[in-house]
């Protein structure tokens, strides 16, 4: 319509300027940041009203006087001053007015202007998820946004992130986010969607903003919205990127075959010596002679008795039999990834209805053999306003993924590739070789055969265990089968009716269907399903229904605005499980059930859960000034009792535009100024089981005997956990170029639902029960400045960070012990309880933490008791001493996102980063402890074990009896949890309009994208991101990635 | 106002369409039954006994924790019969390094697995009063329960507790005394008070039971609790209490009407209830899935997992060769490798001493059912309770009746006092090896653990020896409990 006004206005005035000499200028307006024509433009002379508009083209003819100088100008873009200098062509690139503040964000059934908005939230652009190479779009969240933590996810192809924000709310129940894609609440898997499609990501933080999610949104709610078609701007668009992926944390440093003999040896000189009492001299000669015995391989061209000498050094002759392909196995269960993935898009609309229709298809083969991932979608959002009364429209996104994946879900699962190629030996072959000459022992066909240890018949020895003995893990990751494929269907309906003239009804209706199929194999060669061949099926059916119907009105009297909202809310949600598993394969190669010949488990079973809920807002605007808004919501749950099902959740927000006020009228240089508060009160139900309130005994059959056993015991009054936030915000644009937030927020989370433990002596573990409170309290600040932002040169630095603490107000427990944590009142959920290690005795390298001399059963005297430098130390564990020491929350995280633009060049380098917190790193401390014969070492035991009486080490005298001296859960293995990481780095080349053209397109645009490029921490092969709460583990290490890519559009 | 009349109707009509009623909200579970389902009737009672049988074989934690069968192997481990091949699942058991762990998964499912038994039972005992059916089907029930609960306690206090020394007042810890189901922790009780409560729940099982046959249990499997087996675990307590002329009564009524196996049915491999001299046993079914957790899945020569291939069992050498040639029993081991590993063509390694007394069903199926009593051990009791009671020819008799059966040549002992007790011992090791008894018979016994000049390797198990009555004869408390239970005290180790 207001086009249509500026058409009109503009041809009314063309008769006006037919004077004076003139020239007739033309040229074409294209968009800046995907180099599409942008139609209706409009183009002034500067002083005169003699102007224009572009066509459906782009493209725009005037005359005006050869020095007059055009104004280009369009809403959300930057207007532009061009001076004509005789040219009779100009062609103009507009830019986002990058001091737009007046974004339009996506927030709880429906949108809201940015600048009256009363909540918090943040938002992520398309353009901000479409140029990267994720496969998933919760990746597209990290560094964006303030007041939101991540962890590194797994290097799966397909995997996501772990998403926290504003903290920790809840100990027992979830503290992920609720999804909710196109309105309505998605429990599907997000990787379902192709981020190709989506428009924009909103990021709601406080109860303002999500109180009308208020039964599902007390840790936030990620609202994704998919894009829609251009009503006139009709387009296809095809965007093609190619790349590779690797490992992103390189392994850990370990030693190599040479110094890890020789620190065996040393493990088992001192063994010899210090446990054994054997005299240091005959230890010395019999650890030569006997560390074949330990070792079992002797990688060497010397005897079994003189790899090493009794001077604990390698024998001089002594050199490699094997070639170091054949002791990598790191490298022989990794590749160099691949990724390929293609979008097309058709979109555009007609006056009445709009149309995208989309097809994806994307493969991502990860850095570890037999892992991938593979997506198939299609995706069709039409919307339509049939009549003046009525609108309407339908989104349908259907889409098959699939893939393998890396058995990485068990820590030291045999089957883990992590786990088996991080801490297996150095000097084991991966194939059969010459135990003395090192030649490989190849098959009839010619080809190299794995050493499954297995042959100890034709004098090869099996690997010690802690070189997993009988284990072979490119054989099994070769040979096992661990396959899905998810089919999904989800759909999204509305309908409008508006009536006396401020009055609408909306009635939305969701559907999704998830159809999953899981099926395993374990080989009958090596491993779990030796010698028989097992397999199982999984296969599970989701059926999610949301319907929600809103009735609205609004109005304006004068000054005043009104919006007042009412809801109806009805959530269904349906698991159906099967599953088979059998042994006794019976021909290779047919992975289906039956094909094997003995049935090991055969169930299925469903769970159910549904929800209701009532809601109101009111929202109230006054001058567009100041502007009030209320929510109210009443929900209940299947998972309550009926008597305590019910819960009343409420939301006030209010927000002041100080700029619009008129003593602000001489402060020019304030483009914006807005203060927000808010407080509010929303309900968290989920992760504690689908029947909390029940007594269930569950079905335990007895051989053929139907039976059941006790399972748990009734909660009748278990209600909602709650979070009370608090939430106030200073937003301000300055000079045309700074813009910024801060905000601080003080999120109270009570009647914390937490599986209370109960004394096992009582025959039930625990009980969920409304336990404590908690509060996480922040304070997240966002800065943007742009250095250059005119037409050739744009810069912006764009930075994020958030600092936060976490504090357990009550628990009616004195203490509650969680692994390395221990919560306490008074104490955070991520604080860290572990041993007080106090160092090495440089007498004899035994490791010593301080003494807890009020255990009971302590006796000064023992033999466990040193005293040195004044303090009481012991050596074991049993007397030493526990504490708290270090979070594993950080003192600031955040994102820096710095985005340049030269002509048609863009650059944009995302890093994140996190400052202080500690992790408890166990893996590290497993490759630090020789525990077992075989196992790797790391290598700072080189240089900092103890090896002799004066040693001032850091770390033990290499033993294995003395590990339990040092555990994990130890301040020995606390580490510095700060990092940098370089985590998105975008280069992006748009071709000039006429280029692109005279190839016959209307856009074109390559680029090279990269993700996870380098991380800066406290060690190599530490993933500091692994997890929240600061411990470390064997799952799939994080992917680099870099792809190649191109974007047309006809 | 035709046009507004069509909008009210409209919008009505979309109104009513979200109506729900409150019941929508009421969901349940699949996978289980409402508590208050379970005590309606005897049979539904019924069902709940057989959760407990079920109990004694089932996975709970970690691997080497499934059921009573992994502490019968965690107790053999701890002892001086079973030599483990390398260090592997149970090795820290040989070393005595689990139990010395508050925190441990052995130390704790243990104390879960036997106080499950009895919350279970509790719930039997304390709801069954109001089951409806036949007083019979009641009693049997109840007998079961009662039976369960005093054959948890015994384990119980045998590993928490402290030695229970006949002639004394036993004021010692035992173990908490839950008797009633409660959410609450309860203080350790004395092992006089604990032993007086195994003592009252097995009689009243014993009486219960006493000729009970209930029409569901017609087929008798061998899961169940039948009154012989009331009676041996009466013995079995009487045992412990240095309780001789209980222990042999009840180990005597306890085989009455109850055979031995033949010699050829002692070579089928320990796995199947329905051997003759099984009284009381497991019963793994296909559909049970026992992975790699199953007692055989440890405890067979068969097994192709990688505990059997790399840490195969052996027994004890110096009482291998107390054997006699003509003894059946012999045969459940090899006594060289190269033998072993020609009597089976094994995937792993083959050792000296190398037991094949267990045999799983096959190499990638480690189904088996655990022998939890056997005729033998009735002998066995009878026999050492007569002898230390002093009526040495009967005990030489009752020797007698079984050793002659597993070897034809056995001919009646000549031995008095001490050396008729010496021999009946060395039998109960041999007959017994690998069903978890030994440490619990050191412990009752106050004798040390010595493990020298035997096959054991001191670099696998560390501990050679430990000195009777020294404090790591009793296990530490879980941590799990004493966090949630301020009225237990631990252990001193």
């Amino acid at each position: 319509m207001k086009k249509c006004l500026v058409l009109l206005s503009c041809l009314l005035f063309m008769g006006g300027s037919l004077f004076g000499q003139q020239v007739t200028v033309s040229g074409t307006v294209t968009d800046a940041d995907d180099g599409l024509s942008l139609p209706g433009v409009t183009v002034m002379v500067e002083g005169t009203t003699i102007g224009t508009v572009t066509d459906i083209d782009g493209e725009y003819e005037i005359t005006v006087a050869p020095d007059a100088t055009l104004v280009f100008s369009f809403v959300g873009m930057a207007t532009q001053q061009v001076d004509v200098d005789g040219r009779q062509v100009i062609n103009v690139q507009m830019f986002p007015d990058m001091a737009a503040l007046e974004e339009v964000i996506v927030v709880a059934y429906g949108t809201a202007e940015r600048g009256t908005f009363t909540g918090s939230a943040s938002t992520i652009s398309a353009e901000r998820i479409e140029s990267r190479p994720i496969s998933n779009v919760a990746r597209a969240i990290e560094g964006t946004s303030p007041g939101v933590q991540v962890t590194a996810g797994s290097g799966q192809p397909g995997s996501g992130q772990t998403i926290r924000i504003r903290g920790f709310g809840s100990l027992n129940a979830t503290n992920n986010p609720l999804y909710v894609v196109d309105g309505v609440p998605y429990d599907m898997d997000i990787n379902n969607l192709n981020p190709n499609d989506i428009d924009n990501i909103s990021i709601l933080k406080d109860a303002a903003a999500t109180a009308l999610y208020g039964n599902r949104a007390a840790n936030g709610v990620v609202m994704i919205t998919t894009k829609s078609g251009d009503r006139d701007r009709t387009q296809f668009n095809v965007n093609f990127n190619q790349g590779f992926s690797n490992r992103a944390i390189p392994e850990y440093d370990r030693l190599g075959p040479e110094q890890w003999t020789e620190l065996a040896w040393e493990t088992l000189r001192n063994e010899l010596h210090y446990h054994q009492g054997v005299e240091m001299s005959e230890a010395n000669q019999r650890a030569s002679e006997e560390l074949i015995n330990h070792i079992h391989y002797n990688p060497f061209n010397v005897a079994d008795d003189a790899i090493v000498g009794t001077d604990g050094r390698l024998n001089p002759n002594a050199s490699l039999i094997y070639s170091q392909s054949t002791l990598d196995w790191e490298d022989a269960v990794s590749r160099l990834g691949n990724r390929s993935d293609l979008s097309m898009t058709y979109s555009g609309g007609t006056d009445m209805s709009d149309y995208y229709v989309s097809l994806g298809y994307l493969n991502d083969k990860g850095y570890i053999i037999n892992t991938d991932f593979e997506r198939l979608t299609a995706r069709l959002n039409i919307n339509s306003e049939l009549r003046d009364w009525f609108s309407t429209g339908i989104n349908v996104g259907a889409n098959r993924v699939g893939g393998n994946n890396a058995r990485d879900g068990s820590t030291t699962g045999f089957v883990n590739p992590f786990f088996f190629t991080r801490n297996i030996g150095p000097i084991f072959p991966i194939y059969q070789a010459d135990p003395t000459t090192g030649e490989y022992w190849l098959d009839d066909d010619g080809n190299k055969q794995y050493d499954l240890g297995n042959h100890s018949q034709l004098g090869l020895p099996n690997r010690p265990q802690g070189a997993s003995a009988g284990r072979h893990i490119v054989a099994e990751t070769n040979w096992n089968v661990s396959e899905w494929t998810r089919s999904n269907l989800g759909t999204r309906a509305f309908g409008t009716i508006h009536f006396l003239d401020n009055f609408s009804f909306t009635a939305n209706a969701g559907l999704d269907l998830n159809s999953y199929l899981f099926s395993g194999y374990d080989n009958h060669i090596v491993g779990d399903g030796a010698p028989d061949g097992r397999g199982r099926r999984t296969n599970t059916l989701t059926t999610t229904i949301n319907l929600n119907q809103l009735l609205e009105y609004s109005n304006r009297f004068g000054a005043h605005s009104i919006d007042l909202l009412l809801g109806h809310e009805y959530y269904s949600w349906n698991y159906e499980y099967d599953y088979g598993f059998r042994q006794g394969l019976v021909t290779e190669g047919n992975f289906h059930l039956v094909n094997f010949t003995t049935t090991n488990s055969l169930t299925s079973y469903e769970h159910n859960e549904r929800s209701e809920g009532y809601f109101s807002n009111l929202s109230y605007g006054y001058d567009d000034r100041m502007f009030f808004s209320a929510s109210y919501r009443r929900d209940g749950s299947s998972r309550f009792y009926e008597e305590s099902r019910w819960g009343n959740f409420f939301s006030l927000g209010a927000s002041w535009r100080i700029d619009r006020e008129e003593f602000m009228r001489d402060f020019a240089f304030v483009n914006m100024l807005m203060f927000r508060a808010s407080y509010g009160q929303v309900g968290n139900n989920r992760g504690i089981g689908y029947y909390p309130w029940q007594a269930l005994y569950s079905l335990n059959p007895n051989a053929n005997e139907a039976g059941f056993r006790q399972a748990s015991l009734p909660a009748l009054d278990l209600v909602w956990e709650s979070n009370n936030t608090t939430n106030v915000a200073v937003e301000f644009g300055l000079f045309e170029r700074l813009r910024g937030e801060i905000e601080f927020f003080h999120r109270v989370s009570s009647n914390l639902l937490f599986d209370v433990p109960l004394p096992p002596s009582t025959g039930v573990l625990s009980r969920d029960e409304n336990i404590g409170e908690m509060f996480n309290q922040g304070l997240e600040m966002r800065l943007a400045y742009d250095f250059f932002a005119d037409r050739q040169y744009q810069w912006t630095l764009d930075v994020n960070a958030t600092t936060f603490k976490n504090e357990i107000i009550y628990l009616p427990q004195e203490e509650i012990i969680q692994g390395s944590k221990k919560l306490m009142e008074g104490r955070g959920i991520y604080d860290f309880w572990v041993r007080q290690w106090w160092g090495v005795d440089p007498e004899d390298g035994r490791g010593l933490h301080y003494a807890d001399t009020s255990i009971e059963g302590f006796n000064p005297e023992g033999d466990y008791v040193r005293v040195l430098d004044g303090d009481t130390l012991v050596t074991g564990t049993t007397y030493a001493k526990w504490d708290y020491s270090g979070s594993a929350i950080p003192d600031l995280v955040g994102g820096i996102n710095n985005t340049f633009r030269y002509r048609n060049l863009e650059l944009s380098v995302l890093l994140t980063f996190q400052v202080g917190g500690y992790v408890n790193e166990s893996r590290y401390a497993t490759l630090m402890r020789y525990s077992d014969y075989g196992q790797a070492m790391h290598a700072n035991l080189w240089d900092n074990r103890w090896q002799q009486p004066g040693d001032q080490a850091k770390y033990p005298r290499m033993s294995q009896t003395d590990v339990s001296d040092y555990p994990n859960f130890s301040t020995l293995w606390q580490r510095d949890a700060s990092y940098l990481n370089i985590r998105s780095v975008y280069l992006s080349y748009n071709f000039p309009v006429s280029v692109a053209q005279r190839l016959g397109t209307q856009a074109l645009r390559v680029y090279v994208s990269a993700e996870n490029l380098y991380m800066f921490s406290d060690l190599q092969g530490m993933n500091v991101q692994h997890s929240f709460a600061g411990v470390t583990d064997n799952t799939y290490s994080a992917a680099r990635t870099v792809v190649l890519g191109l974007n047309v559009s006809f | 106002m035709k046009k507004i009349s069509f909008y009210l109707i409209l919008i009505a009509g979309v109104l009513l369409l979200p109506q729900s009623c409150s019941d929508e909200l009421d969901v349940t579970p699949t996978q289980s039954v409402a508590e208050a389902d379970v005590f309606t009737s005897t049979r539904n009672a019924w069902g709940a006994v057989n959760g407990i049988h079920r109990t004694m074989f089932q996975q709970a934690g970690s691997m080497n924790n499934a059921g009573h069968g992994a502490h019968m192997i965690h107790n053999d481990f701890m002892g001086d019969d079973l030599v483990p091949a390398a260090w592997q699942w149970f090795v820290r058991s040989s070393r005595w390094q689990e139990h010395d762990n508050e925190n441990s998964a052995h130390v704790s499912d243990r104390w879960r697995l036997y106080y499950r038994i009895i919350a279970n039972a509790n719930m039997i005992i304390h709801n069954i009063e109001g089951a409806e059916g036949p007083a019979r089907d009641r009693e049997f029930i109840l007998g079961q329960a009662l039976a369960y609960r005093g054959f948890a306690y015994h384990n119980l206090v045998q590993f928490y507790g402290h030695r229970y020394e006949a002639g004394t007042n036993n004021d010692q810890l035992g173990v908490p005394l839950v008797l009633e189901p409660t959410t609450e922790g309860l203080p350790r009780a004395t092992v006089e008070e604990v032993y007086a409560q195994i003592v009252q729940d097995l009689d009243e099982a014993i009486s219960l039971l006493d000729g009970k046959v209930v029409d569901w249990d017609t087929n008798a499997p061998k899961s169940h609790i039948t009154h012989d087996v009331a009676l041996g675990l009466r013995a079995r307590v009487a045992l412990t209490m240095s309780d001789w002329s209980n222990a042999a009564s009840a180990a005597n009524q306890a085989r009455e009407g109850n055979v031995l196996m033949s010699q050829a049915q002692m070579l089928e491999g320990f796995s199947d209830h329905n051997n003759p001299e099984f009284m009381w046993a497991s019963r793994q079914i296909e559909e049970h899935t026992t992975y790699f957790h199953s007692f055989f899945a440890f405890m067979s020569y068969n097994f192709n997992s990688t505990n059997i291939r790399t840490s195969p069992k052996a027994i004890n050498s110096e009482l291998y060769h107390q054997i006699s040639d003509t003894d059946i029993r012999k045969e459940h081991w090899e006594e060289t490798a190269e033998g072993a590993r020609e009597r089976y063509d094994m995937p792993g390694t083959a050792v000296d001493y190398h037991a094949f007394k267990f045999e799983a069903a096959g190499g990638g199926d480690s189904r088996g059912d655990i022998p939890f009593m056997r005729t033998a051990e009735m002998y066995l009791i009878e026999a050492e309770a007569l002898a230390r009671d002093g009526q040495d020819g009967q005990a030489a008799q009752v020797l007698y009746d079984l050793i002659s059966e597993r070897d034809h040549e056995y001919e009646l002992s000549a031995n008095t006092g001490d050396d008729l007790i010496e021999e009946i011992m060395i039998h109960r090791r041999i007959e017994l090896w690998g069903e978890g008894h030994r440490w619990f018979d050191l412990k009752r016994l106050d004798l040390p653990l010595d493990r020298h000049g035997t096959n054991f390797n001191s670099s696998v198990v560390i501990l050679m020896e430990y000195p009777a009555g020294g404090p790591l004869w009793v296990s530490l408390i879980p941590r799990n409990e004493l966090e949630a239970n301020e009225n237990v005290v631990q252990n001193v180790h």
